[in-house]
């Protein structure tokens, strides 16, 4: 029986050739699309999952109450993890760690950034760091000791040493003691570095991290089995409060399991709310989509033809067979199809992993021995074979057997609608996409072009430090005597998002219960014409005055703002409790963050030879000489430094490396639903020529011309079309609506994106149903009369 | 054989019923050959698919082999078909994907009969009807009578007691008719096949052994007659 439909399908599938390669390659093209996307889902699920005891590793985070808002930071005191560690049994283990940077290494003239972390010698039980050499109990317990990972060992030790013992230069300055060697931490993990070292010599170095009025180091701890994480932050959440009884703190802390704040780190006054999940959620729906998409055009083919199935179900029913059996006979052979694609997809999945890896930023490769990878493959296969095959197969196998054999089946009012219906559905979240893609764009275009209130274009900036950091003054006027060179200036900050902020200030009439976080900026004097932001009131801070203007500030106007300061430039605020400093200017508010939050309340502080910072605006012509130059005065202060820099506008466009990512893949997948969707109405104008090919020819016959013929067949799908143009109107709207919400700055939602979506798949729909309408209208009349 | 009561079949619509069939009171024996006749529109066919269970009357009783038709279910239906029934239209209704000898074994297929056995009963068939050096073509390779050969012999397979014939020989020409006609003869005599079959053509008529005349839906006339 088997070999019977087996037979009966291949020999079917080679007989109608276009509709058999139209849902072949739909249904391929869907499976791809939705296997990348479950790749990309399982990849994003499984970060920070491999280490050991996974559900015991928690971060310590907090929550900081502010006048405008509450927010979760990972910032906490640099003393807090051994402290709960100590004074709570729930800790197994806890480490204080910084943030990555670039910690300069030297050994026989080789010198190179590396990227570190501080961290203590829990780092290494709580994480699962596999090492090469060393005794994880002894790792940074001592004073000036680093561990180094295996390629940063071997780029500095040579292949085959155990550099276990042997000492490296750390900033030109102090001798390290290597005590490990850890394998290079695995793609999928969020925690990635170079080199660990000891967290004690960086709490020497930055005493203020001791206080537990200050937070900046991140915590993360392993809780013994079978902690209650809710009691235990039931215990903890004053611990910060009791500690700082000084201050009048503001912080409540918490345990948040570690692998889970990947997906779900997001927080809105204390809930945790969204997070990366929700691209992962958007995703597998899209995968869902464009997968139905393709099945839709096998539904709609096979009873689009089902007059020509008709006489075979007939017979079959004369002979006997039951209902029953058609259905399996149907859903067979949609099954063919459907594992015949899972073959060519798995083929063109391995083709595009390349530059899907590239869009996701992600080094995916398919694993074919994972049984759940295979699982959700199969499963996706299959279930993509049933729902395209059971609407047909029970269409069909719901033909009556008189009806069709003696020819008289026709196309039910009911049929017919629910094929528009799904052409309808089709289109409708075709032009979804394409609209949701072009809002996309335009708000990454939009983020590239806003004028941000300094000019981001032709600016270089570089860490300042040594030799540069000392004799500041020289350098500076050295880089300023490059040809093609306008200004230099140092500041603290990166002007590319957060860095040091308080909310220490008090000023006139200020609400005492008021507590609100102001961005701190040191700045030089020449900061203001080297970044371009411009002065609404008072001045800038001058050379002329000198050493007195360290005692004057300059806010930005949103600072002034929410101070409730009228006529502010000769006001006095105070600053810390201790420090009366006046307001001598006010400068225009600049996005000194990603346009996803609002200009935030800033000062600038007079400290010209203190900014870890250099800022350099160059002209823009002959770029590449004037950077040759400032490297060559940048050497001869800072020999043993690699000159490393970055273009501000470079850096700025990678604030929106994930919207990038999001609108590079929101395009691929419409541009396939959109080429899925053309498939099937492809295959169905061809249908319809040729079921009305006898009306065309008596048409023909009588006058008509092709103009009017091609009009004639074109009009059904284009009101299809009009119809899923307004059905996705409203749905992309309100979908993208809440996208670009999350912009405190955006382009808008402009109703021509509407227009030009809607007239761009209106053109593709009648580009391909004209094809087989042409060829219709032309056909020799007498041909189409002859064959009835 | 089988015995239709008051046999009614309608179409409602709106405010009126057209009758495809009224009252229909007819028996047939086991070993008839019986042709309906009747003008375009009389309900022949109508009442050949309820012979053949493949439509349903709106009314009235239905006996085959004294099993109430109108109380059987889908299964049991569908269960008469492949042992009892077998049909032959007048497009010959081939499956143009399979080849003369899968056409032929389908029913056997779906009766669920061993590889061997059936391998052998095919090939018995093909023989018999002079057919086994066409089992690998496909039925647009054939001409109408060779088709319509193909049609009787895939009937035929399951030994069916009851054969209907729509129409059988409308799509060919007189050649081939005859050839058909003295075909289904010699299944009557020889081995006591019992045909019922629909035609316009007084001359296939004579065939058989029993003349039902149809018009509007209603017996005519309903007399035995005698083969040449």
């Amino acid at each position: 029986m088997l070999k019977n439909y087996l037979k009966t399908a291949f020999r079917g599938f080679r007989r109608q050739k276009s509709s058999f390669l139209i849902n072949l390659s739909g249904l391929s093209i869907g499976l791809t699309c939705s296997f990348l996307i479950f790749l990309w889902v399982l990849d994003e699920m499984n970060v920070n999952k491999y280490h050991a005891d996974t559900d015991r590793i928690v971060q310590i985070m907090e929550f900081q109450e502010y006048s405008e808002e509450t927010f979760a930071t990972l910032s906490t005191p640099g003393i807090i993890a051994r402290n709960l560690k100590e004074e709570y049994p729930d800790f197994e283990y806890a480490s204080n760690y910084t943030w990555n940077s670039d910690r300069l290494f030297s050994k026989d003239n080789l010198n190179y950034y590396e990227n570190g972390l501080d961290v203590e010698n829990d780092f290494f039980k709580i994480l699962s760091i596999d090492l090469v050499y060393g005794n994880r109990d002894e790792l940074l317990t001592e004073p000036n000791t680093v561990v180094l990972s295996e390629e940063t060992a071997k780029k500095y030790f040579g292949e085959t040493t155990n550099p276990v013992g042997e000492a490296i230069t750390y900033n030109n300055t102090t001798e390290l003691i290597v005590t490990g060697v850890f394998r290079e931490m695995p793609d999928n993990s969020t925690f990635q570095f170079d080199v660990l070292l000891n967290y004690d010599d960086w709490l020497q170095t930055n005493e203020w991290a001791s206080d537990w009025g200050n937070n900046g180091p991140r915590a993360i701890a392993k809780l013994i089995p079978g902690t209650d994480q809710n009691a235990l932050n039931d215990k903890i959440l004053n611990y910060v409060k009791e500690k700082d009884v000084e201050d009048d703190s503001n912080v409540e802390v918490f345990v948040y399991p570690f692998a889970e704040r990947y997906l779900y780190g997001q927080f809105e006054n204390k809930v945790q709310s969204g997070g990366r999940i929700e691209y992962v959620r958007l995703f597998i729906i899209v995968a869902i989509f464009v997968l139905l998409i393709a099945c839709i055009n096998f539904m709609n083919l096979s009873t689009a033809k089902a007059t020509k199935r008709a006489k075979e179900v007939g017979i079959r029913k004369s002979i006997g067979a039951s209902q029953g059996s058609l259905i399996g006979q149907f859903i067979g052979e949609s099954m063919i199809i459907s594992f015949f694609s899972l073959f060519i997809s798995i083929l063109f999945v391995e083709l595009s992993l390349p530059v899907f890896n590239n869009i996701t930023g992600k080094t995916i490769s398919v694993d074919y021995s994972n049984p759940v990878l295979l699982s959700i493959f199969i499963g996706t296969v299959f279930i993509t074979g049933l729902v395209s095959g059971s609407y047909p197969a029970f269409y069909l196998s719901s033909i009556e057997a008189v009806k069709s054999l003696k020819g008289s089946l026709k196309s039910s009012f009911k049929e017919v609608f629910a094929r528009k219906g799904l052409v309808v559905f089709q289109f409708s979240l075709s032009v979804i996409l394409i609209i949701s893609t072009i809002i996309i764009y335009r708000q990454i275009q939009f983020t590239q072009q806003k004028n941000l209130g300094y000019k981001k274009e032709n600016l270089v900036f570089f860490t300042v430090e040594d030799e540069i950091y000392d004799r500041w003054d020289t350098f500076k006027e050295q880089v300023e005597a490059i040809p093609g060179v306008q200004y230099v200036s140092r500041s603290s900050s990166t002007f590319l998002g957060r860095n040091s902020n308080t909310s220490g200030l008090d000023w006139e009439n200020k609400d005492p219960d008021s507590r609100i976080l102001f961005e701190n900026v040191i700045a030089d004097h020449d900061l203001k014409e080297t970044m371009g932001f411009e002065l609404v009131e008072g001045r800038f801070f001058s050379e002329e005055f000198g050493i007195t203007d360290t005692s004057k500030i300059i806010f930005n106007e949103r600072g002034i703002e929410v101070m409730g300061l009228e006529d502010p430039v000769g006001k006095v605020i105070t600053l810390w409790d201790d420090y009366e400093m006046e307001i001598i200017g006010v400068v225009k508010d600049f996005n000194f963050q990603s346009l996803r939050s609002e200009v935030e309340p800033l000062f600038f502080r007079y400290r010209p030879d203190t900014g870890w910072r250099g800022f350099v605006r160059i002209e823009s012509n002959n770029i590449t000489s004037t950077l040759a130059a400032l490297e060559d005065t940048y050497k001869s202060f800072n020999a043993n430094y690699p000159f490393e820099y970055n273009f501000m506008d470079d850096q700025y466009a990678s604030l929106y490396r994930s919207e990038i990512r999001i609108g590079e893949l929101a395009k691929y997948f419409s541009i396939f639903a959109i080429l899925i969707s053309c498939l099937g109405l492809f295959g169905l104008s061809a249908f319809t020529a040729e079921q009305r090919s006898k009306e065309i020819g008596i048409r023909k016959v009588l006058g008509a011309s092709v103009q009017s013929l091609v009009i004639l067949m074109s009009k059904d799908f284009t009101k299809l079309v009009l119809i899923s143009i307004f059905i996705s109107i409203p749905v992309s709207w309100y979908l993208m609506d809440i996208w670009i919400d999350d912009f405190a700055y955006s382009s808008g939602i402009e109703w021509w994106v509407f227009i030009a979506s809607g007239v761009c798949a209106l053109i593709i729909a009648w580009l391909t149903v004209s094809w087989q309408s042409i060829k219709a209208a032309l056909m020799n009349p007498v041909k189409s009369l002859k064959s009835e | 054989m089988i015995k239709l009561t008051n046999i009614d079949k309608y179409l409602d619509k709106k405010f009126q019923r057209t009758y495809i069939l009224k009252d229909i009171n007819l028996e047939l024996e086991q070993g008839e050959f019986a042709s309906i006749m009747g003008p375009s529109g009389a309900g022949k066919s109508t009442l050949l698919n309820i012979l053949g269970f493949l439509d349903d009357a709106n009314s009235g009783e239905y006996h085959f082999f004294d099993e109430p038709v109108h109380n059987l279910s889908e299964k049991q239906k569908s269960q008469y078909h492949k042992s009892h029934i077998g049909f032959v239209f007048q497009a010959y209704h081939l499956i143009d994907e399979l080849t003369v000898y899968e056409n032929i074994e389908m029913p056997l297929l779906y009766r669920k009969v061993k590889g061997s056995e059936r391998k052998g009963m095919v090939a018995e068939i093909l023989d018999r009807f002079n057919i086994v050096a066409k089992k690998d073509l496909f039925p647009h390779q054939l001409s109408g009578g060779q088709q319509q050969l193909v049609g009787v012999a895939r009937a035929l397979i399951g030994s069916p007691k009851l054969i209907l014939a729509d129409e059988p020989t409308g799509n060919l020409h007189s050649d081939q008719a005859t050839e058909i006609m003295e075909l289904f003869q010699k299944l009557n005599k020889e081995e006591g096949v019992t045909i019922v079959q629909v035609t316009h053509s007084e001359k296939m008529a004579s065939y058989g052994n029993r003349i039902i005349k149809m018009k509007d839906g209603m017996l005519l006339e309903n007399f035995p007659h005698m083969a040449d």
